[in-house]
């Protein structure tokens, strides 16, 4: 495995769009997740209210990965498919096979690359995690006043203590690590099918929208049930969207990582890899 | 001698098109090995097939006689195409990552690359290489594990004369260390001057192996010069035991024959018939001729 690990580091030093796309992660993750709670505020007859200020621990913790989850989405599952794609159009694929990478060498050299990845891209969350629930906690500012919000029909102040909760930093960082390594899965699959670069973004996301338009069409027919173990709902479902409804009070923990949902998403992913294996091993490496 | 590579009924069809069909060959240690044929005639298929990047349809083949190939892909150096590097690496960089791939000694990378003449040149990029040096890197490339075999997919394709000459001695200079060299190529030129053996392909067909004296001996070429007609010199000639072709070139005739006829016998005959021959010479046949022959039947 380090063998691997260490020629995909050799491959990435060249590779600036690499350097560009991680320091665009690594600077702006931190910078929107404490600054944007404090700087967005709304109006609220007359009062400045804080909706996406963080009021728990679980709060805080699943606002970091939610906001870090867009950047996998977008930004980090950009450089797995244009580092895969990249191979295919300088044919370097064909070259590391005649150089006596078997095909399967080269494959396992793409996962273990994308499970680096993906645990570095975890242990880097929670760091921020940690720093941003310290944040939140000093700043402990409350989004309305329970006078306000008795008129929403909030009879009690949400919780406004145990930050810094490791369990549920662990819990969200876990859930994470999940989501960004079945998005680096779904890319690998993606660039390895099409071997084209904007091809394959361009499809990668086109699958959530595919997806999300079917399943909006079943679940009009009442088949929810079915729905939510579609691959990319349930990669996406590990770290919901959060309920607007609900932001007046501040931002609440989304649904917490369950025991089935990380299953499917597992089975998911080892599908996933068998089908790019398939794909790989079937056809000629030109 | 020991076999280094056995192939057999070894085909590939893309639909309904034949690229390799049946090939059957055994290349034997020490040989420098020449694959030659027209473009599109499967030499690159070949070779890709028996390198594992191209899945055949049908057939097999094995290296050094063991079953697995898996196993011995690291002794193997080789060049498909044309040379294949990351491109904002440089050539020590990419030297690096296939240095890792075979797990051979680091140190080999400054060692190839001198060999190669590209030493001073190492921490440029891949991308700023003329052609002539991004060849070289390539050989250097597949020298870097020290292989028993080298494989070479027209190593000298594109280059000007002073490259494809620098290229030519050093493929020579390694076949001396006593290694097997597959080269394929479509100038039989090039076959002709490095290889000992030699397969000739036409679309996906073997049309025929073996020694480079073997396929160019048997037979002869004599070109002559006569006053006379050609078509005397052609009805006079045709009778004789031993000659396979006569034909006119300009203002040459050439007279195509097996090997046991003599030039003296020729010009007696000749002479004998009222034909007085101002030229008669033992025209040296080329494995281009031999070649365009072999292909245009």
């Amino acid at each position: 495995m380090k063998k691997f690990l260490q020629i995909e580091y050799l491959k990435i030093k060249g590779n600036n769009s690499f350097k560009v796309f991680s320091l665009i992660f690594i600077v702006f993750l931190p910078l929107i997740v404490i600054f944007l709670p404090s700087v967005f505020k709304v109006n609220l007859m007359g009062t400045d209210t804080y909706p996406l200020m963080p009021t728990s621990a679980s709060g805080s913790w699943y606002f970091t990965t939610y906001i870090a989850s867009w950047f996998s989405l977008f930004i980090l599952s950009f450089i797995i498919i244009f580092h895969i794609t990249n191979e295919y159009s300088a044919k370097t694929v064909r070259q590391n096979i005649i150089d006596g990478y078997s095909k399967t060498d080269f494959l396992k050299s793409k996962i273990f690359m994308v499970l680096f990845m993906a645990i570095v891209a975890a242990i880097y969350v929670f760091l921020v995690g940690v720093v941003a629930s310290l944040y939140f906690k000093s700043h402990q500012s409350e989004p309305m006043s329970l006078e306000m919000l008795k008129q929403f029909g909030v009879t009690e102040l949400p919780v406004n203590q145990l930050f810094g909760g490791v369990f549920d930093g662990v819990l969200f960082s876990l859930a994470y690590f999940l989501q960004i390594l079945a998005y680096f899965i779904l890319a690998v699959m993606v660039s390895m099918f099409l071997r084209k670069g904007a091809l394959s973004v361009i499809t990668y996301f086109s699958l959530f929208l595919l997806e999300l338009i079917f399943v909006g069409q079943l679940n009009n027919n009442g088949m929810e049930k079915i729905t939510s173990y579609f691959p990319l709902r349930s990669f996406s479902s590990l770290l919901p969207n959060f309920d607007w409804s609900l932001l007046i009070s501040g931002i609440q923990a989304g649904g917490k990582l369950t025991i089935l949902n990380a299953v499917v998403s597992v089975l998911y992913m080892i599908v996933f890899v068998l089908v790019t294996k398939f794909i790989f091993f079937k056809r000629d490496v030109i | 001698m020991s076999q280094v590579l056995r192939i057999k009924n070894l085909t590939k069809k893309y639909g309904n098109f034949i690229a390799v069909n049946n090939l059957d060959l055994t290349i034997n240690k020490g040989e420098i090995f020449g694959v030659l044929g027209p473009n599109g005639s499967g030499k690159t298929t070949t070779l890709g097939m028996i390198l594992g990047v191209i899945n055949q349809t049908s057939g097999s083949f094995s290296w050094f006689d063991k079953p697995d190939f898996e196993n011995c892909r690291k002794d193997i150096g080789s060049i498909l195409e044309h040379p294949i590097f990351y491109p904002d690496l440089s050539a020590y960089q990419n030297l690096e990552i296939a240095a890792r791939i075979k797990e051979c000694d680091l140190k080999r990378i400054d060692l190839v690359l001198e060999r190669v003449g590209l030493l001073s040149r190492k921490d440029s990029k891949f991308k700023t290489y003329s052609l002539g040096m991004k060849q070289r890197l390539a050989l250097a490339s597949a020298l870097l594990s020290n292989p028993e075999i080298l494989v070479l997919d027209e190593p000298t394709n594109g280059l000007d004369p002073q490259g494809i000459n620098q290229m030519r001695e050093l493929i020579l200079s390694i076949a001396d260390e006593g290694k097997t060299i597959i080269i394929s190529s479509h100038l039989l030129d090039e076959i002709q001057k490095m290889c000992t053996h030699v397969a000739i392909l036409k679309k996906g067909n073997l049309i025929k192996t073996g020694s480079i004296e073997a396929i160019l001996s048997g037979k002869k070429t004599f070109e002559l010069k006569s006053d006379a007609t050609f078509e005397k010199i052609k009805t006079v000639l045709e009778k004789l035991q031993g000659i396979t072709s006569i034909k006119l070139e300009s203002d040459l005739t050439f007279v195509g024959c097996e090997d046991h006829l003599k030039a003296e016998y020729l010009n007696k005959v000749c002479f004998e018939n009222g034909i007085i021959l101002s030229h008669l010479a033992l025209h040296n046949a080329s494995l281009e001729e031999e070649f365009l022959n072999i292909v245009k039947s």
